[in-house]
């Protein structure tokens, strides 16, 4: 059964950015590589608990110096009561420090379960490592590492890591997450959480870019699948606001019939 | 749990599955100045990975895209970043800053039409 209980709300969106690099990042590369597998190799084999919803598939690009404000959200829409009407949003600042790293800050995340009044989740720090240049591998990949903190009682913190990827080409571009989730702290249970999200899209033009995106989580037994619009308007300056709606379906029972999704963002130097 | 496993084991595969393309690419060049693209067209050896570092001597940011190269990157103002392109096929391969797109320019790889 998909669970919406009092849990974490989506984390961070990382827009379709793009990203320097330099020969400094190898050797951190090899090491994170490394990280990596270990991690997904490791943590896979851990039993998995019920989540929260996220619907975002991130980006691994890192642009130095670039400096973004976020918000997205999410509405469900179920015939069953327990699950229509939940929804959630976030608002976040970020600024890449380095042309590798990129922190995020999140202000503020709130969710609002059925038949129930809006709360504040907690908030959260993320940061995105781009490992690779653009091109030198057959994908793109970068490494997110998130700590959350939870304000609802009973709550525990938790910490989220994975790998990031993505590949251009032509006008289509290709996202995959892998993103695993362990709670600490007091209350903490043991376990690994696991989640993957995949994006295509096909930039018609730079405003609009129609595509699709799958979540799967097993650990709520909630999978899904749907269109989305994305697209950015630039200016001559660099700055460039950037949008994303669509609406993902269940595919199996146990998930949403619908889940509407939206997201803002706004990048500047 | 094993698929989880092989997903992430492939995904990792496939991301670093042509190392052996980047060993010791040529280095090419590129400038951004004064709004153009340094040189407008940029002859590359086709049939290898290359290494382009693009500069922006400009102070305003620009995006180096390429529908054709499969390459979308941001060159801060001041700034140089890296990317790989090829292997390419002879032919002319268009590239724009997207930040103003009469701003543009062409790798040429084996001067013969695309």
């Amino acid at each position: 059964m998909h669970t919406l209980g009092a849990r974490p709300v989506p984390r961070a969106a990382k827009k379709a950015g793009t990203s320097p690099m330099t020969d400094l990042r190898r050797p951190l590369s090899g090491i994170l590589w490394l990280v990596v597998m270990l991690a997904g190799l490791g943590l896979a084999l851990a039993p998995r608990a019920s989540r929260a919803d996220d619907f975002i598939v991130y980006s691994p690009y890192v642009t130095k110096g670039q400096s973004e404000v976020e918000v997205r959200g999410y509405q469900q829409r179920d015939g069953d009561p327990s699950l229509n009407g939940a929804r959630a949003y976030e608002i976040s600042v970020g600024h890449a420090v380095t042309d590798w790293w990129r922190p995020e800050l999140y202000l503020g995340e709130y969710e609002r379960q059925p038949g129930q009044a809006q709360q504040r989740v907690g908030n959260e720090f993320e940061n995105t490592f781009q490992l690779t240049p653009q091109g030198e591998f057959w994908a793109d990949a970068g490494f997110l590492l998130s700590y959350e903190r939870n304000v609802q009682p009973g709550v525990p913190d938790a910490v989220e890591f994975g790998p990031l990827f993505e590949k251009q080409s032509g006008r289509f571009d290709h996202r995959l997450n892998m993103i695993w989730e362990k709670q600490v702290g007091g209350g903490a249970n043991n376990k690994y959480e696991f989640r993957a999200a995949y994006s295509l899209s096909y930039k018609i033009t730079a405003a609009i870019a129609p595509g699709f995106e799958a979540y799967v989580r097993p650990s709520d037994n909630s999978y899904q699948i749907g269109p989305v619009l994305s697209g950015e308007l630039a200016s001559a300056r660099g700055s460039e606001l950037e949008y994303r709606v669509g609406v993902v379906f269940g595919v199996n029972a146990a998930a949403p019939n619908q889940t509407f999704l939206a997201r803002l963002e706004y990048e500047f130097f | 749990m094993k698929t989880y496993v092989g997903f992430a084991a492939l995904a990792l595969g496939l991301a670093m599955g042509a190392p052996a393309l980047a060993d010791n690419p040529a280095t090419l060049r590129l400038v951004i100045a004064q709004h153009q693209f340094s040189p407008k067209e940029l002859p590359v050896p086709g049939g290898v990975r290359v290494r382009l570092l693009i500069r922006n001597d400009d102070a305003l940011p620009a995006e180096f895209e390429s529908y054709d190269l499969s390459r979308e990157i941001v060159v801060p103002g001041h700034s140089q970043v890296t990317v790989y392109i090829g292997p390419l096929k002879p032919g002319r391969y268009n590239f724009f800053n997207d930040f103003d797109h009469a701003v543009q320019g062409w790798v040429v790889v084996g001067g013969s039409a695309k």
